[in-house]
């Protein structure tokens, strides 16, 4: 399989863990890929024996850390060109995303890098509002608190998902710069973490929702 | 005069409310176990107080349905002194509730608990500094013995005071904040909850919008995380002010083994199956004691006494279903209770709660549903009022899969039928087959009940010996709401049978659905009047056939396979008449007719299928 092709699933699929989660998600993802979905069961097929994921008996998909590792990569290259195109050279979104989408293939790491800085610079970026699977674009480092392993210090740097959902988890201490511990991590991600001196219980699709990243101290 | 107890889950708030008030309220170490707003009186030099035990929360700002009450609670009634409970080991989070309760402008008294575990972790708070700061009283206090709980009541009616501490938000948050104010003449609290966008009021809420918008622009956070980031730090910088020698916490050592599947599962196993086992040996035991006794001083000295024979047939009902009641509720409902009560204190539940969370979310619900589903086993009535904290759609899943799960009194049934006259692995194979349908119900009802599935967020309680005087009255509490609840339908839908009985037409019911038992489940025909009593309490399906048998020895006038259908059948079939009629109170009419339904519908298939593949052979 093509690297753009298998970069296109791994993105798809790590930015939406409820597609896995669903047993049609052959019919979805090759309606977002526009294939067949006798070509889309090959590709996943294809995917699994290079390891980025793992087709469970029920028809649900659960990516590998390296599935999202590398879906996640692509993700943040396509929001910042899309950022980039769409607040600095003013594109309307809808071809700023389908051009987003050809170049997150061959950009470099690099070129991301420092777009992403000039991005950074204050009142440049605008226009990332709190909704569903949106990730602000100014994150760099920041990761789905699900990748990460027991006994990992982290700061949190935001808590998406949609609005409303994310209250409880903001009265518990878990809100952008507070320092977490994951205590307890299960195979299927749900997880246990320290925060305020107290340990909470997470599901999965829960924790999906928390960005950090590593404590650089 | 009105007071009212506000705090965090699990930091022995309940436990000052019965210290103060003398009446049972739930005392829990499971976050949330009391959904109820609980109230109370205390009599101080004569004067008579009412007391309200408002159920733990995080916030008041959330979006659930305990914060909510709480909110409007505060917000619409009068309230002389809030008494906040404050657990010493975690005073950071508890302060970031006590910040938002300043912005009420309630006289406060802050209340201390948990001061010999802070002291025991080597916390050192500095009471009179935290009192400076806040600007009230603080009374430092230990719960668990009683100490200093005397000197709330005088605190509250004599130094409560507004808490001076205000939570300093974000410059632009304080300017939207002040121009709100300005703008629509509201209070700054009026303006800090509709900027959050949890006010009610449309007006304010239009112009709020535009501001928060802007807000949430410049700093690429909503509104909410950027107060409660605000509401943290400040929390945070008071509790560094005042706490001194922060040592570390020393943790239980058995805690680290509990959370992980292994050896997690297997401890979860083993702790599950010794509870109903111990239930079972205990209860049976018990039973016997309570049922004999009823039977020589009450039941046959009223059939000798040669009554008329309605009154005879009443008083009969009467007895019968308070001896089934009792036989039940003490010795299995009671025995299981002080055993979920012991595992409650400890704070495993929270723990077992999260091993479990993987296993919920294939039958649609997650870990903090796993509590209902364990009082399930002891009785269904309970079960199905504590599904409360859950979404809409995990209640419905939540009512399906409970009514099924096999209460203490179908329990009796697969012991005294089956184990007795069948084996005990045919017994454990009864298990077996409703476990199974469980799992399939709710894997089927995950994929057509509507709404969201929401997660787990679920603190760890801490892990503390269970007290055997807290145990025990926490173990009465859930018994009371048995007794209350479940006992008076019981009694008065047995006296409605009796005289239907009486009247001849459970003789013509029987006529009627006889011909159709023997086709389906190949079961004689008194078999479909017991299963009718059966929906009267559980129990009763297996005491009834005995009397319509003739004969205490059902092996002898009834084939194995016979017995085992008739208990698959009585353990599935609709579930008792007080789990209808809690069902329909929590969750609607509609609800509780479909599981009625379904549950009928199951029991009645599965029943016919064991019967014909077993005839087949």
């Amino acid at each position: 399989m093509d690297q753009k092709l298998c970069e296109d699933y791994l993105e798809i699929l790590s930015g939406d863990p409820e597609i896995s989660e669903n047993i049609n998600n052959k019919e979805i993802l090759a309606k977002y890929l526009c294939r067949s979905e006798s070509d889309a069961g090959n590709d996943l097929l294809e995917l699994e024996s290079e390891g980025y994921l793992s087709i469970l008996p029920d028809g649900k998909l659960r990516l590998s850390d390296e599935g999202i590792k590398k879906g996640r990569c692509i993700a943040k290259k396509h929001k910042v060109l899309e950022c980039f195109f769409t607040e600095m050279l003013g594109m309307d979104p809808k071809t700023a995303s389908e051009e987003a989408c050809e170049i997150e293939h061959s950009a470099s790491d690099e070129t991301i890098r420092k777009l992403n800085q000039y991005l950074n610079r204050p009142g440049r970026c605008r226009g990332w509002k709190q909704g569903k699977n949106q990730r602000p674009c100014f994150e760099t480092t920041a990761e789905r608190l699900t990748l990460f392993s027991e006994g990992e210090k982290l700061r949190v740097v935001g808590v998406g998902g949609r609005p409303g959902r994310g209250f409880r988890l903001n009265d518990l201490g878990i809100v952008p710069g507070e320092t977490i511990e994951i205590v307890r991590k299960l195979d299927r991600r749900a997880l246990l973490v320290k925060v305020k001196g107290s340990e909470v219980a997470l599901s999965p699709e829960i924790a999906n929702t928390v960005f950090v990243e590593k404590r650089t101290d | 005069m009105k007071f009212a107890l506000i705090g965090n889950p699990n930091v022995g708030k309940s436990l000052i409310f019965n210290q103060l008030t003398g009446i049972g309220v739930e005392i829990s170490n499971f976050p949330g176990t009391t959904v109820d707003l609980c109230s109370g009186n205390v009599c101080y030099k004569k004067e008579k107080f009412e007391i309200v035990d408002f159920p733990g929360i995080y916030s008041l700002d959330g979006k659930s349905e305990e914060e909510e009450e709480v909110r409007k609670y505060l917000r619409s009634e009068h309230i002389d002194a809030l008494i906040a409970v404050l657990d010493a080991t975690h005073l950071e989070r508890n302060l970031y509730l006590l910040l938002q309760v300043a912005e009420y402008e309630i006289p406060v008294v802050v209340v201390l608990n948990m001061t010999d575990e802070a002291e025991k972790q080597n916390i050192h708070i500095d009471f009179a500094e935290l009192s400076d700061i806040l600007g009230c009283e603080i009374i430092a206090t230990t719960a668990t013995e009683g100490r200093n709980i005397g000197r709330i009541i005088p605190a509250a009616l004599q130094t409560a005071s507004e808490i001076q501490a205000r939570v300093p938000y974000d410059r632009h948050i304080e300017a939207g904040i002040r121009s709100l104010v300005k703008l629509s003449d509201c209070s700054r609290l009026e303006a800090i909850l509709t900027l959050e966008g949890i006010s009610q009021n449309p007006e304010l809420t239009e112009t709020a919008n535009t501001i928060s918008d802007e807000i949430e622009e410049e700093h690429k956070m909503s509104v909410y995380q950027i107060m409660a980031t605000n509401r943290h730090n400040e929390a945070a910088r008071i509790s560094d002010e005042v706490t001194s020698e922060k040592g570390e916490k020393k943790e239980f050592r058995f805690e680290k083994y509990l959370t992980r599947y292994f050896p997690g599962i297997p401890i979860l196993a083993v702790i599950l199956l010794s509870t109903l086992l111990t239930v079972f040996f205990v209860g049976s035991f018990l039973e016997e004691m309570i049922v004999s006794l009823f039977e020589v001083y009450a039941v046959e000295p009223l059939l000798s006494m040669g009554l008329d024979p309605l009154v005879e047939q009443v008083s009969f009902s009467f007895l019968i279903a308070l001896q089934a009641g009792l036989g039940i509720a003490f010795p299995f409902v009671f025995v299981f209770y002080i055993m979920v009560s012991i595992l409650e204190d400890s704070g495993y539940m929270t723990r077992a709660a999260f091993l479990a969370d993987r296993g919920m979310h294939r039958i649609g619900m997650h870990g903090q549903a796993l509590i209902p589903m364990v009082l399930g086993f002891g009785c269904n009535v309970p079960a199905v009022m504590s599904i409360r904290h859950l979404s809409k759609r995990e209640r419905v899943i939540a009512s399906f899969l409970i009514t099924m799960v096999p209460c203490s009194a179908r329990t009796v049934i697969i012991a005294g039928i089956v184990a007795v006259f069948v084996g005990v692995p045919a017994a454990i194979s009864v298990y077996l087959i409703v476990f199974v349908l469980i799992a399939l119900t709710g894997i089927v009802l995950t994929k057509f009940t509507p709404g969201e599935q929401y997660g787990m967020i679920l603190e760890m309680a801490p892990l503390r010996m269970p007290k055997a005087k807290q145990t025990l009255s926490r173990a009465w509490l859930h018994m009371k709401e048995f007794i209350f609840i479940a006992m008076p339908i019981l009694l008065v839908s047995s006296i409605v049978l009796g005289l239907l009985q009486y009247g001849g037409i459970i003789q013509a019911f029987q006529d009627v659905f006889a011909p159709a038992m023997d086709a389906a489940l190949g079961l004689p025909d008194y078999a479909s009047t017991s299963l009718l009593f059966g929906i009267l309490r559980k129990e009763m399906a297996f005491e009834t056939l005995a009397i319509l048998a003739g004969t205490a020895d059902l092996g002898s006038v009834m084939t194995g396979i016979q017995l085992y259908v008739f208990a698959v059948v009585s353990v599935l079939f609709v579930p008792c008449i007080s789990t209808i009629a809690v069902l329909y109170r929590e969750m609607g009419l509609k609800i509780a007719a479909m599981v009625s339904a379904y549950t009928l519908i199951l029991g009645l298939i599965v029943g016919s299928l064991i019967h014909f593949i077993w005839s087949g052979f």
